[in-house]
């Protein structure tokens, strides 16, 4: 038979327990705000009822029921929708990246406009064509270079900045990689506790939210694999390796990649071996297809540094080396004004010209300048070079000079390479000797006399060969004159050279099949269908995370309708279990106070 | 379904901001007045723009170099008239020269009046534009022609000339006038007429009519005229060219003006807004947008603890 005041027990249990539950609803209330933060609610279970069935159990009505307790404080959370959403971040975030940069692309291109590169590149081809037109008037040609100028400008400019944009996730590469320390330093911080908490039989409810909410963040991060183990801990790995593993964490460096133009690569701080993602390694060289399998910010920032700025500096160098090429294979046999000051001494060829034969006193050798089995590449310097020969003790050597008086390296004719030490000539005679740069050299008879034997000037209108270095030469910086404009010799009416620079404009040079504006166009479509497509993929993803982000809201998020409606009902419960004890006082003290008093 | 408020504060979030980022696109189209921005707007239509552009810049290029090409044809033109004129007045003198009733005396004055002509024609040939001379050829900062005496030295007497000589190298000055299409635009020396190494050219004539003048030579000064008329036609024939030529730029002119207007037309279709759309546009999304902040004003307070006392 239960004792007198097992009713008293009963009540009491009651309102601990209500209590409890009223705490827990404060506690949710509290943290309605925060983020991740996991709704709870106190469970409760009757207490074990009287009697326990023996032998010798009480002959009376069983059982009786003796009140509630609080079994656990459940955590409403769904692991299945948690998973699921960390397989999308990954993909939110790099695109997230990616358009971040694709925006900042087509902000460097600032297209379409009368500022940008096609504008620019528009104006040069109209400069030309108004030095076809006034080839005799040097505000012509000074507005040619201007332009050309304002146009290598423009290109090295946006050179620079996608440069830039490189670095910039070069930088972010390093700030993710140590943000991903962190996040397992933390993580590995949290496992510890969780695991001691639940060998008591308790809950880490509060613990768990703490830790999801670093997964999620790991998640933008980088692809991660991950598993709970029985005691509670969580093992995290990216890629096979672990990052995560119970109180333990592991760390990630970045490091300069030497074979990567120093460009950061990230190598697990232990092995010192690249961190694989997918089986990529994260060491540079990510080519389209292998970089696309990547995700997260840092997968972004990889993509965007070594596949997409990279495929746009490429273009531009396209763009320049075409430029360049057939500006200055073009220039190269023009003529400038005539300008008696620049007129070399010994001989005045006025320009490259296919096998131009100078023999200027009848007594050296003919040396022959090859320019039509030779054009005019990129990167020769514009000026005047110049042949000598001597006579070393009974044997004949030549070498070339530059205009600056530099030797210039030419093929060594006995198959060691290219050499700008003098070379015997005698036994060379007849054998064409490539400058590698532009020009072939060849002597066609034995010479006579020692000294400067022939001299030329070589007239380029560029210098440079990618978007980096591109420029208008010093050669017709330096001198209006110099800007070739005729097709012949002291013409200065003649603007044949200009009129085929300016019909450059429509030419097919790039591969044939573009012009370079229409080249340059295309770029810009790509880029904008790239822009395009970066930005509706984050859209794509953003609704899918917004979706399990619902989900998660509708599993875990505190309602304050819900919490006072049960703030409510426990209130209630615990004034019921006070009346209780209330009553259970008035009965007790009936039997003590009251009762054996007959009659008095 | 649970509903909790926090997936209501979301969506109400989400919504605006989805409803801020349409009304700035469209502020951004109705203000600048363009449709694109960046070429993430319509690639396609930002190439189509950009070659546009282009096309417009070379069009620009033609429409300058039709305006000094007629600026070259019309001060050659000029200089035809003036010659044209010479050779009428020459012709005059002529023909009062190879009468045979004229005396000696009168024809020694005819002469004086044909070397004046031969100095006007110098003079003439040698105008020059804005520093060109116009039959020079590739040479244009160099006078045509020179007038030289019996012994072959230059000489600034007209009556002393006894032939002249032609200083330019013949070079065809071309220019383009429209993307493809180039013309021949100068006059050179070595035209029939005017190339003074010829019997026939006008130099010739002259001084010939001129020494049969002063020689009292009627048969000679007959012969002079004659060879003039071919002279005469060959130039007017130079000249009709010239005026052929002039019409052809003024259509290319016109054509490239009306290209350019096309060009334009298309350019402002791809790139500029159309204002009406974009402005029904607007309203219809600020409608959306003020729908969206009434409801969300609405439901964002409601709270059962309003109703609690």
């Amino acid at each position: 038979m239960p004792s007198t005041f097992s009713g008293l027990e009963i009540a009491l249990r009651g309102l601990r327990t209500q209590q409890r539950a009223i705490e827990v609803v404060g506690h949710n209330i509290a943290n309605v705000n925060t983020d991740g933060y996991s709704r709870q609610r106190a469970l409760m279970v009757a207490t074990d009822p009287y009697s326990v069935p023996a032998l010798n159990r009480e002959e009376s009505v069983g059982q009786i029921g003796t009140g509630v307790e609080v079994s656990r404080i459940q955590r409403f959370s769904s692991e299945y929708v948690n998973s699921q959403m960390r397989l999308e971040l990954p993909r939110q975030y790099r695109w997230q990246t990616i358009e971040g940069a694709m925006k900042q692309m087509e902000v460097i291109f600032r297209e379409p406009s009368d500022t940008g590169l096609s504008a620019a590149l528009g104006r040069l081809w109209q400069a030309w064509s108004d030095a076809a037109a006034m080839p005799e008037d040097l505000a012509a040609r000074t507005a040619a270079t201007e332009a050309a100028s304002n146009l290598a400008f423009s290109i090295r400019d946006a050179d620079a900045r996608l440069r830039d944009l490189q670095g910039d996730m070069d930088l972010q590469i390093t700030q993710v990689v140590e943000r991903i320390n962190d996040i397992a330093v933390e993580i590995a911080a949290i496992n510890d506790p969780i695991g001691k908490v639940q060998a008591f039989g308790d809950q880490p409810n509060d613990l768990r939210d703490r830790r999801d909410a670093l997964l999620d963040e790991l998640a933008q991060l980088v692809d991660i694999n991950y598993f709970e183990n029985e005691d509670g801990t969580i093992t995290v790995d990216i890629g096979g390796h672990s990052l995560v593993m119970g109180d333990d964490s592991s760390q990630l460096v970045a490091r300069n990649d030497s074979t990567n133009g120093m460009l950061t690569k990230v190598v697990w701080a232990d092995s010192g071996t690249p961190l694989l993602v997918h089986g990529i390694a994260l060491a540079g060289g990510l080519d389209a297809t292998r970089g696309a399998l990547v995700g997260g910010q840092l997968g972004g920032a990889f993509f965007v540094r070594d596949v997409i700025v990279p495929e746009h500096i490429d273009e531009l160098d396209t763009l320049v080396t075409g430029l360049v090429e057939a500006v200055n294979q073009l220039h190269g046999t023009g003529y400038g004004l005539p300008d008696d000051s620049t007129v070399p001494v010994t001989a005045r060829p006025g320009s490259m010209l296919a096998n131009l034969t100078l023999n200027p006193t009848g007594a050296v050798a003919d040396v022959i300048v090859d320019q039509a089995a030779y054009p005019p590449r990129q990167g020769i310097g514009a000026g005047t070079y110049r042949v000598e020969t001597r006579n070393n003790a009974g044997v004949w050597e030549f070498r070339v000079l530059d205009w600056g008086g530099r030797a210039v390296a030419i093929d060594d004719a006995a198959g060691a390479g290219m050499t700008s030490n003098w070379q015997g000539l005698t036994a060379l005679l007849g054998t064409t000797h490539d400058t590698g740069r532009g020009f072939a050299i060849a002597f066609a008879a034995a010479p006579g006399t020692a000294g400067e034997v022939a001299s030329f000037d070589y007239r380029s209108f560029f210098s440079g060969s990618t978007a980096n270095d591109v420029d208008v030469s010093s050669w017709v910086r330096s001198q209006p004159v110099n800007v070739a404009t005729a097709a012949a010799g002291d013409a200065s009416g003649d603007g044949g050279i200009a009129l085929a620079i300016a019909r450059l404009r429509t030419a097919l040079i790039i591969d044939g099949d573009y012009s370079l504006d229409g080249y340059y166009n295309s770029t810009m479509t790509d880029l904008g269908l790239a822009s395009k497509q970066a930005a509706a993929m984050v859209a794509n993803a953003e609704s899918l995370v917004e979706h399990m982000q619902r989900r998660k809201d509708e599993i875990s998020a505190v309602d304050l309708d819900e919490e006072t409606v049960n703030l409510i009902q426990y209130q209630k419960a615990y004034q019921g279990a006070a009346r209780i004890m209330t009553a259970m006082d008035e009965m007790l003290d009936r039997l003590i106070n009251g009762t054996g008093r007959v009659g008095l | 379904m649970r509903v909790t408020h926090r997936m209501i504060v979301r969506t109400a979030l989400r919504d605006m901001q989805n409803n801020m980022r349409s009304m700035a696109s469209l502020q951004e189209q109705l203000s600048s007045g363009k449709r694109l921005h960046r070429p993430s707007d319509d690639p396609f239509a930002v190439e189509r723009a950009l070659n546009f552009r282009s096309e417009l810049q070379a069009l620009e290029s033609s429409k300058r170099n039709i305006d000094l090409s007629l600026d070259w044809l019309n001060s050659g033109d000029a200089i035809m008239e003036q010659i044209g004129d010479i050779v009428i007045r020459a012709r005059s003198v002529g023909l009062r020269g190879a009468d045979d009733t004229v005396g000696s005396a009168a024809r020694q004055a005819l002469a004086a009046e044909t070397s004046e002509m031969i100095g006007s024609m110098l003079q003439a040939a040698n105008t020059s534009t804005q520093g060109r001379y116009y039959f020079s050829g590739y040479q244009i900062d160099r006078i045509s022609f020179t007038g030289l005496d019996a012994g072959g030295n230059p000489t600034d007497d007209p009556g002393a000339i006894a032939s002249v000589v032609y200083n330019g190298d013949n070079g065809a000055i071309v220019r383009e006038v429209e993307p493809g299409v180039s013309l021949k635009i100068n006059l050179t020396g070595n035209e029939p007429w005017l190339d003074p190494t010829q019997s026939d050219s006008i130099w010739a004539v002259l001084i010939d009519l001129r020494d049969s003048l002063q020689a009292d030579d009627s048969a000679g000064a007959r012969d002079a005229l004659a060879r003039m008329d071919s002279a005469m036609d060959r130039a007017s024939q130079a000249r009709a060219v010239i005026g052929a030529k002039v019409q052809r730029l003024e259509q290319a002119q016109s054509k490239l003006d009306s290209m350019t207007l096309g060009l334009e037309e298309l350019l402002s279709k791809t790139e500029n807004v159309d204002m009406a759309e974009a402005v029904v546009n607007y309203s219809q999304q600020e409608a959306i947008y003020q729908a969206s902040l009434r409801v969300n004003s609405r439901i964002l307070p409601m709270s059962l603890l309003d109703y609690l006392t």
